[in-house]
């Protein structure tokens, strides 16, 4: 049986207390829809590579193409080894793609599911990680690279790799507070998406994709002060041979923490506004 | 099993224009106090529920009604539980089932079949439920081999009649509906009102939004007249189908 209640009279809760429980449980029970989430996320690929052949490879292939032709270039524009360079251009550019996805999808992850938000009684949560699985399963679909990359690297550290697949559920983890708190802002205001395209485009300007972080210099703040550049070391680091990197571990744990404490600050106070919004 | 419970419900909506959405004009608004404060300082709020207090209890056929923005979708929409009233006490107790878009979560590029799934989803049953409705469902529909074709390929008459009969397969303690269904050409239309009669017949509350007449007297035992959100006349018919 299903039961619901606001307004409750009295149980010695204020109402603060009782807006920061109610966002929790959102996002407990959101995580908790499973069947929900990953349906509606599967459908959201089914429908958009529909009546193509390959489907999402398609990504793959436009991915792969990327890679190389871009990763000899700039190897040759750079002056590096054409060798290294390949891994580090895929590796970066594979996860750069999922992390900005990501943020880009944030921004509509609630105006795109407008007719259920005003019908049908769900955690907000359940359309952010609809969302989050979305982008989950391209990855995946683009990880296919990251195994052909495999072949390109001299030396393999099977225990650094291991990391890898913790490093993608992190990034999915940080989707799911990014998809909260972006998605309540720019469902409040709608022009915070165009200004969102264009962060998240220059950041992937002096985020160290197409170039090596040793380029800098004496301007290495560039990087060290970058979110994205750690979230990308956490996948590209083990790969090309860099070892598991505990700095970037740590900054990007942090950043996971704090994220998750401004949503569910976000979600306490405008969870309840976010239908009337729409 | 259903029981609905209101003290002193309101829900207001923000009315934004353009200028209420942009984050500049709010910007602005917080250090500026000159012209552009008008356009983004009168924020116009819509009270479409005021202060409205109730109780439907287990065998309650209410229907509401009243002129066009009275309040009533809105009304139907919070004991739905999508919209949260800003202020008031509300419980509802059992399993809603809310029809008021019965279309909502079509994938038209999708199958019949697919599109049953996805709908059973959406409505909150388990795939497992959802396995053990599809024969009745698809039976019902009388769409046979066209089920496992797109439904973009219907007709939308067709497309009805799969949202119908999805729609109304859960098993519900409380019915929200905006008018009454009517699906379908005549011969199936027969067929549709009695599935929805013994639909509704099985839930223990409806709450119906209507502008007839002949179906208030004919489903509901109580009725709620609204105007500008508040429930200015409460009717009570001794209805031929009360306990």
């Amino acid at each position: 049986m299903q039961e619901f209640e606001y307004g409750a009279e009295g149980k010695g809760s204020s109402a603060m207390r009782r807006s920061f429980g109610l966002a929790l449980s959102d996002i407990k029970n959101g995580i908790k829809s499973v069947p929900i989430w990953s349906v509606l996320g599967w459908q959201d690929i089914k429908q958009r590579y529909r009546r193509s052949v390959l489907g999402p490879f398609w990504l793959t292939i436009s991915t792969a193409i990327m890679v190389a032709a871009l990763g000899v270039l700039y190897a040759n524009l750079l002056g590096q080894e054409v060798e290294s360079f390949i891994p580090h251009v895929g590796a970066g550019l594979i996860v750069w793609t999922f992390l900005s996805t990501l943020i880009l999808e944030s921004a509509f992850v609630f105006t795109t599911s407008e007719g259920m938000i005003k019908q049908i009684r769900m955690p907000l949560t359940v359309h952010v990680c609809r969302m989050v699985w979305r982008n989950v399963m391209i990855f995946a679909h683009n990880a296919v690279i990251l195994l052909c990359l495999l072949y390109v690297i001299p030396e393999i550290h099977i225990i650094d790799l291991l990391t890898i697949p913790l490093a993608v559920f992190l990034i999915a983890l940080n989707g799911l507070w990014i998809g909260l708190v972006v998605g309540v802002t720019c469902t409040r205001f709608r022009d915070v998406s165009q200004i969102l395209i264009n962060l998240v485009q220059v950041l992937f300007f002096v985020t160290p994709i197409f170039w090596k972080p040793e380029l800098l210099v004496d301007r290495g703040w560039i990087a060290e002060y970058n979110p994205a550049y750690h979230f990308i070391e956490l996948v590209r680091s083990p790969l090309v041979g860099g070892g598991i990197p505990e700095h970037s571990w740590v900054i990007t744990g942090l950043i996971t923490l704090g994220g998750f404490v401004v949503a569910i600050g976000v979600l306490a106070k405008y969870r309840s506004r976010v239908a009337y919004w729409l | 099993m259903g029981l609905i419970q209101a003290k002193n419900l309101t829900v207001e909506f923000p009315v934004f224009t353009n200028s209420h959405r942009s984050l500049k004009n709010a910007v602005l608004n917080m250090s500026t106090g000159g012209r552009l404060a008008r356009t983004a300082g009168n924020k116009v709020t819509i009270r479409a529920v005021d202060n409205l207090s109730f109780t439907i209890k287990k065998g309650d056929r209410v229907g509401l009604i009243g002129h066009n923005g009275a309040g009533k979708t809105t009304l139907l929409r919070v004991l739905a539980g999508a919209y949260e009233p800003i202020s008031g006490y509300l419980k509802v107790r059992g399993r809603i089932a809310s029809l008021l878009d019965i279309n909502l979560g079509m994938d038209v590029d999708a199958t019949g079949y697919d599109n049953i799934f996805l709908r059973g989803i959406m409505m909150g049953l388990t795939p497992a439920e959802i396995r053990a409705k599809t024969d009745e469902i698809a039976e019902f529909t009388e769409l046979g081999e066209y089920l496992d074709m797109p439904v973009r390929t219907y007709s939308s008459g067709m497309q009805l009649r799969l949202a119908f009969a999805v729609s109304t397969s859960v098993d519900a303690d409380i019915v929200v509906m905006d008018e009454w269904l009517s699906v379908g050409d005549a011969a199936f239309n027969k067929k549709a009102a009695k599935r929805l009669k013994g639909f509704v017949d099985n839930a223990s509350i409806l709450v119906i939004a209507t502008h007839s007449e002949e179906l208030l007297k004919n489903v509901c035992n109580r009725a709620f007249k609204m105007e500008h959100g508040q429930i200015i006349e409460e009717l009570d018919f001794s209805s031929p189908n009360d306990e």
